[in-house]
């Protein structure tokens, strides 16, 4: 019973959501909007799962003094300090949007611009052309490239032209047979899950 | 050649560096000629009525604001320019911050927005679940977002949201997502599509690809992409030009990436 | 709560969902049919197995020679969406290969509800497989929220402590470059699933083992073996025929009937 009543749990409430996705009659009763609610809640709630394992693993590493224990102090300083805070502040105060743009933004910004490095040594290893279709791929890739960056406009006029119809006809193929396919395994999953046929998530064995 | 096959990636590093410092150093302007698309997404908000609805969701955080607070800032100040009524709502706590911080200064610019907080604009801000509080906004905004604002005013008393009460094409006329990734799908799967709101997504260069397929389907209305649609746009909307430096220093991150390409396949050609 | 949409009169179905209501319950029926069959013992297609799947294996068993841990993300979104869920029959297996190899088994989440699903999943398959004093609480991390925060974190991690395979299975963002390239530099043996499309390209540029779209889901059905599952994956099969014959169909139509294209105004309905 302790394993069997979570999955009809499960199965109750998610066919619950599918009607009022799609059955007129149980989205009009706007009971759907209070599951809404319940979710949002409950996600909220989950906020304290997270804060609680991080506390409770940098606590353990300042206490073992494992490697680099210090930072685990500045980790738990920087959450406790931030959260406590906004309990005092809205997000919107001076302070807490000061530390969000000053300390937190050039923080973010690096991480994203690190992509652009991580690229260019990504593309030095795997556009080699090793036969026809590695060929095909670099040709393409030069000219997406080239064309977003508005460098193939100024080569040749009709370079634009090109890029978009390589967007609009063989990426755009390519990516919808990728898509259903993925939509396809989602819904596949959706319903294993629906029908308790799996349950790794739950910590059970499958079937 | 020996040395270029064990060629260590940090020397390709420093060529992306260089070329960064040299951007900005001696920014190269480059005003790209407008895309179909871009046009597009310009042409339905210059079609607009004053006090028409629209809705901006903003999914990007800090890590792509130089490349999307330009585009967001053009769109947001052509809608200002059009007396649009602009509802902002945020995937994200820090989304919903960059949202406040963009819109702050475009509302600087003009008295209707810089005084008419609650009745021109309005910053919904952040809800856990944001998927979840976005489908429920297509039926009533206010209960959607616990009928608090983002700095936690209460909704009920604003003017904007009495008139406009629900994400749909009753009360809206367009709905815009500004996206690194994740905001654009839930904007199509549980706005666009079920109450048949335009959509426009204004998303990072990365993401346009994806985009193609639900473009061609009409299940989105335009899109914006990256820092050259956004170059695009300021070009069209007369907004301030911001996006042209970024275009041309893709344009020179691009040649080099090329170069690094050819050069990958020169050193494995070699004997 | 009042309702402010529109009102629906007779309609059974919400505007716009004719189509996807009726590819669900053909699939949701197709998969009852494969479901019945493989409960009796009815005769089933073969299903092969895929080449990522066969690697989990080797993955642990490369770790293990090496003296190092082996990691696994199901990347930086909830537990609402598929490719997350997807996930945790993979993590169930891989549990399963390093409580029998006692390797450590590095488990890092970008979600709460992910952390705690995993956590959960790890220690009951390692009680399951009888090696409940090697589960390890400080295993299974929750880094941050943020997708470049845990990327940071998961980078730095790497440096520390070298995984000598590295299992990203689930949803990514622009972070999946970052992860890919750490993985690298630690020189991880790196196999990704995604059906994340825009990532794809990152992960079949740098990763040893790529799961593209589908194929995830299929791994994760039928990585456990159990005939039931694979039985619901070949029900998938058969609907993407369906799907494939129906986009035919919608070509054909759409080329001679123009805008007016009835087949699609009715599965708009």
């Amino acid at each position: 019973m302790r394993k069997e009543l979570p999955i009809w749990l499960g199965t109750m409430a998610g066919a619950f959501v599918v009607a009022t996705r799609w059955f007129t009659l149980v989205n009009a009763t706007g009971v759907d909007r209070m599951a809404d609610r319940l979710i949002v809640a409950s996600y909220a709630a989950a906020a304290a799962v997270g804060f609680i394992g991080l506390t409770r693993v940098h606590l353990r590493a300042i206490d073992a003094r494992r490697p680099l224990w210090g930072y685990s102090i500045v980790l738990l300083v920087a959450m406790y300090g931030y959260a406590g805070l906004l309990f005092f502040l809205p997000a919107s105060a001076p302070l807490p949007s000061w530390i969000f743009l000053n300390v937190m933004g050039p923080v973010f910004s690096t991480m994203y611009g690190l992509i652009a490095f991580f690229i260019t040594s990504a593309a030095y290893r795997a556009f080699r052309v090793r036969n026809l279709e590695s060929g095909i791929l670099l040709a393409a890739a030069a000219i997406a490239l080239l064309g977003n960056s508005a460098v193939g406009g100024r080569i040749w006029h009709g370079w634009d032209g090109l890029v978009a119809w390589i967007m609009a006809v063989p990426v755009t193929g390519g990516f919808r047979a990728i898509q259903v396919g993925a939509a396809l395994g989602a819904l596949g999953t959706a319903v294993r899950v629906l029908l308790g046929l799996e349950r790794s998530h739950m910590g059970s064995p499958q079937g | 050649m020996t040395a270029l096959r064990r060629l260590d990636r940090r020397w390709l590093y420093l060529g992306v560096l260089l070329i960064t410092v040299a951007a900005a150093v001696w920014p190269l302007r480059i005003a790209p000629r407008p895309t179909r698309e871009t046009r597009t997404a310009f042409d339905l908000a210059q079609a607009l009525q004053p006090g028409a609805g629209v809705f901006v969701y903003v999914e990007y955080g800090l890590g792509s604001r130089e490349e999307m607070d330009p585009m967001l800032a053009a769109v947001l100040g052509h809608l200002a320019d059009r007396g649009a009524h602009i509802v902002i709502a945020a995937r994200s706590p820090e989304a919903s911050q960059v949202a406040e911080t963009v819109m702050g200064g475009v509302a600087a610019r003009d008295p209707a927005y810089a005084k008419g907080y609650g009745q021109t604009w309005v910053n919904l801000g952040y809800r856990p679940a944001p998927d979840v509080a976005l489908r429920a906004a297509t039926s009533g905004i206010a209960a959607a977002y616990n009928e608090v604002d983002y700095a936690g005013r209460p909704l009920a008393g604003m003017p904007i949201l009495q008139a406009l009460r629900a994400l749909n094409r009753t009360y809206f006329a367009l709905a815009y997502a500004f996206d690194s990734g994740d905001g654009f799908a839930p904007m199509i799967y549980y706005v666009g599509t079920p109450t048949g709101l335009p959509v426009i997504i204004g998303a990072i260069s990365m993401e346009v690809p994806l985009l193609q397929p639900y473009l061609a389907a009409g299940q989105l209305a335009a899109v914006i992409a990256g820092a050259r649609g956004a170059a695009e746009y300021e070009a069209l909307a007369g907004q301030p030009r911001r996006a042209d430096v970024l275009v041309g220093a893709s344009a020179m991150a691009a040649i080099y990436v090329l170069a690094v390409m050819l050069l990958g396949n020169l050193v494995a050609r070699r004997p | 709560m009042g309702f402010d949409g529109p009102g629906y009169g007779a309609r059974l179905l919400l505007p716009g969902y004719l189509g996807s209501a009726l590819l669900a319950a053909l699939l949701l029926a197709l998969m009852l049919i494969c479901l019945f069959r493989a409960r009796h013992g009815l005769r089933m297609p073969h299903l092969r197995r895929l080449p990522g799947i066969r690697v989990l294996e080797e993955m642990v068993g490369r770790a293990t020679e090496m003296g190092r841990p082996v990691h696994m993300t199901p990347g930086t979104d909830d537990p609402r969406n598929p490719q997350v869920l997807a996930s945790f029959p993979i993590l169930r297996q891989l549990a399963l290969a390093a409580a029998r190899y006692d390797t450590p088994l590095l488990h890092t989440s970008a979600d709460q509800i992910v952390y705690a699903l995993s956590d959960a999943t790890i220690q009951q398959t390692y009680i399951e497989a009888g090696r409940a004093s090697l589960y390890d609480p400080e295993h299974v991390r929750y880094l941050s929220d943020n997708p470049f925060a845990y990327a940071a974190a998961v980078m730095g991690m790497f440096r520390r402590e070298r995984p000598a395979a590295n299992v990203m299975f689930g949803n990514f963002g622009a972070e999946a470059l970052l992860l890919i390239e750490a993985g690298a530099d630690a020189g991880s043996l790196q196999l990704a699933a995604t059906s994340n499309i825009f990532q794809l390209p990152f992960f079949v540029a740098g990763c040893d083992y790529t799961l593209i779209g589908e194929e995830m889901y299929v791994a994760a059905a039928s990585v456990s073996g159990d005939p039931m599952l694979r039985s619901t994956v070949i029900a998938q099969d058969w609907m993407r025929l369906v799907v494939a014959l129906l986009v035919l169909a919608g070509a054909i139509v759409h080329t001679l009937a123009g805008p007016s294209d009835p087949l699609r105004r009715w599965l708009q309905r």
